[in-house]
């Protein structure tokens, strides 16, 4: 209830109308949020938690793969990007006739370090993939030898279509 | 703490929502902070990117229609508010002493309102907003001696471009709502420094009666304000922020119309073509906003009864009623 300017409310006398006053401010306050609040958070969040789509990559001829060793590979492709048409880039190694296998098989290995992301260096010498960033090493098929990376370089499914291998990112 | 949340709140306006005004546009200005900064997220600041941006977040994002239509429909609540509480603040006489400051520092964020309009307005980079920048910054171009300078400034260069985009991001985005913040708070200050101005109408004798601030003026407060957000929320639902065609810098067709808020001013243009035209840019502007200023230093009288202020009240309906019919005709 109201009361006059100046008389003193009785210490640790709480009115009814002071309860009821402090949960409709509660219950406001928090319906006003909500309202808002949970389609801000779900409009934040947007389209970050859906699954990337994929793409066949063409890499070239396979003729043009040198037997038993890795060859780099640039690919590229446009992709829409949330409001934008963007070049997406990224880099693959190939290699033909595994070791081991029969001819005609194909092993595309990404390039991209399971640690944290960087781009990792086939040497021919050494037959083995190296990460600058935290000397991770693998070996020819990609497996972990030593250092950080917690997985092996991700193996990439590949075919051949009208003379031209692709691989499947 | 305790003087800030038991603050006495006089019975006159615990019972009158005009009182409830100024409250109601700081929950505006949060929902606008809240709706533009989750904006900010998508919103690409370029003119190869804003509309599509903005097309991406209406059409193809979660929720993104009731995002930017809340801030749309907020941004025109926070007009028709600042306005209704500059009215109440004016017809009571509170800017009479000793709350001269505390209406000075009220103009300063009416200004600081409307220019939010302004700067918000381009930024979807479609034919409106374009076009309304495109006008806007054209009539500052008028003002003698300094216009071009002006125009030149607010565009980042002779034309409107990429450099007029981001200057209008980044006022719109951080040096108005920092401003805002800053002020309001002075504002807010100096109001429980000189309290709210008495009833015009006493009635009985003795001291006036009050409420607590919390909870029971901040209830009703709440209330008000759950009742404007879902109000935005249906108004963003059924009618949905517009989004016009890519702007067009090529564009012969388009007729520009400013937001509604500008419309009388707009049309107050056409009024003084050619040689006449800085009493329209310039002089009429300094006018009203210069009456504002010094309306308290020329109004000293102690009376504040509108019925006994004859000069103030038709003032008041003056320039009400050429508000109204310019902007209806604005509209036409």
């Amino acid at each position: 209830m109201t009361h006059e300017a100046g008389e003193p409310k009785k210490a640790g006398v709480v009115g009814r109308r002071d309860v009821l006053s402090t949960i409709g401010f509660w219950i406001a306050t928090v319906a006003s949020a909500a309202i808002l609040g949970i389609p801000s958070v779900r409009f934040a969040a947007g389209k970050s938690l859906e699954q990337v789509t994929e793409h066949w990559v063409p890499i070239g001829s396979p003729d043009k793969l040198t037997p038993g060793d890795f060859t780099s590979v640039v690919y590229s492709f446009r992709l829409k990007d949330a409001w934008r048409e963007v070049k997406k880039e990224g880099l693959i190694y190939v290699r033909s006739a595994p070791r081991g296998g029969s001819s005609g098989e194909f092993l595309a290995l990404s390039g991209v370090c399971t640690h944290l992301g960087c781009n990792v260096r086939w040497s021919k010498d050494a037959s083995r993939f190296a990460c600058p960033c935290h000397s991770g090493l693998y070996d020819a098929d990609g497996a972990v030898i030593s250092g950080p990376p917690p997985k092996p370089l991700r193996q990439l499914e590949t075919r051949v279509t009208d003379g031209v291998l692709e691989a499947h990112i | 703490m305790q003087k800030i949340f038991r603050y006495p709140v006089p019975a006159h306006a615990h019972h009158n929502p005009l009182f409830s005004m100024g409250s109601l546009l700081m929950v505006l200005f949060v929902v606008q902070a809240l709706t533009g900064s989750l904006m900010a997220f998508y919103y690409d600041p370029s003119p190869d990117g804003a509309y599509s941006s903005v097309d991406y977040m209406q059409f193809i994002l979660p929720f993104g229609w009731l995002v930017r239509g809340v801030h749309h429909w907020a941004a025109s609540a926070m007009v028709v508010i600042v306005v209704l509480h500059l009215l109440r603040t004016y017809l009571y006489g509170a800017y009479k002493k000793p709350r001269e400051l505390t209406w000075l520092v009220g103009v300063v964020l009416l200004l600081i309102t409307v220019s939010f309009g302004f700067t918000g307005y381009l930024l979807p980079w479609d034919q409106k907003g374009y076009w309304a920048t495109q006008v806007g910054t054209e009539i500052a171009g008028s003002v003698p001696a300094i216009g071009s300078a002006l125009r030149n400034l607010m565009r980042g260069g002779e034309d409107m471009g990429i450099a007029t985009l981001t200057r209008f991001y980044s006022v719109h985005m951080l040096f108005l709502p920092g401003a805002f913040m800053v002020i309001v708070l002075g504002h807010l200050a100096l109001m429980r420094r000189h309290g709210l101005a008495p009833a015009l109408v006493r009635r009985g004798h003795g001291p006036e009666k009050t409420v607590p601030f919390y909870p029971t003026h901040l209830a009703i407060e709440a209330g008000i304000a759950l009742v404007v957000i879902i109000g935005l929320v249906v108004a963003a639902n059924l009618v949905p922020a517009p989004l016009d065609l890519r702007a067009d810098p090529t564009d012969t067709t388009f007729v520009p119309r400013p937001d509604w808020y500008f419309l009388f001013y707009f049309q107050l243009l056409t009024y003084f073509p050619g040689g006449l035209e800085a009493i329209g840019t310039v002089a009429i502007p300094l006018f009203f906003f210069g009456s504002l200023v010094l309306l308290p230093f020329v109004d000293r009288r102690a009376e504040r009864r509108p019925w006994r202020k004859p000069i103030t009240s038709s003032a008041f309906v003056l320039y009400a009623v050429a508000v109204i019919v310019l902007t209806i005709r604005g509209s036409g």
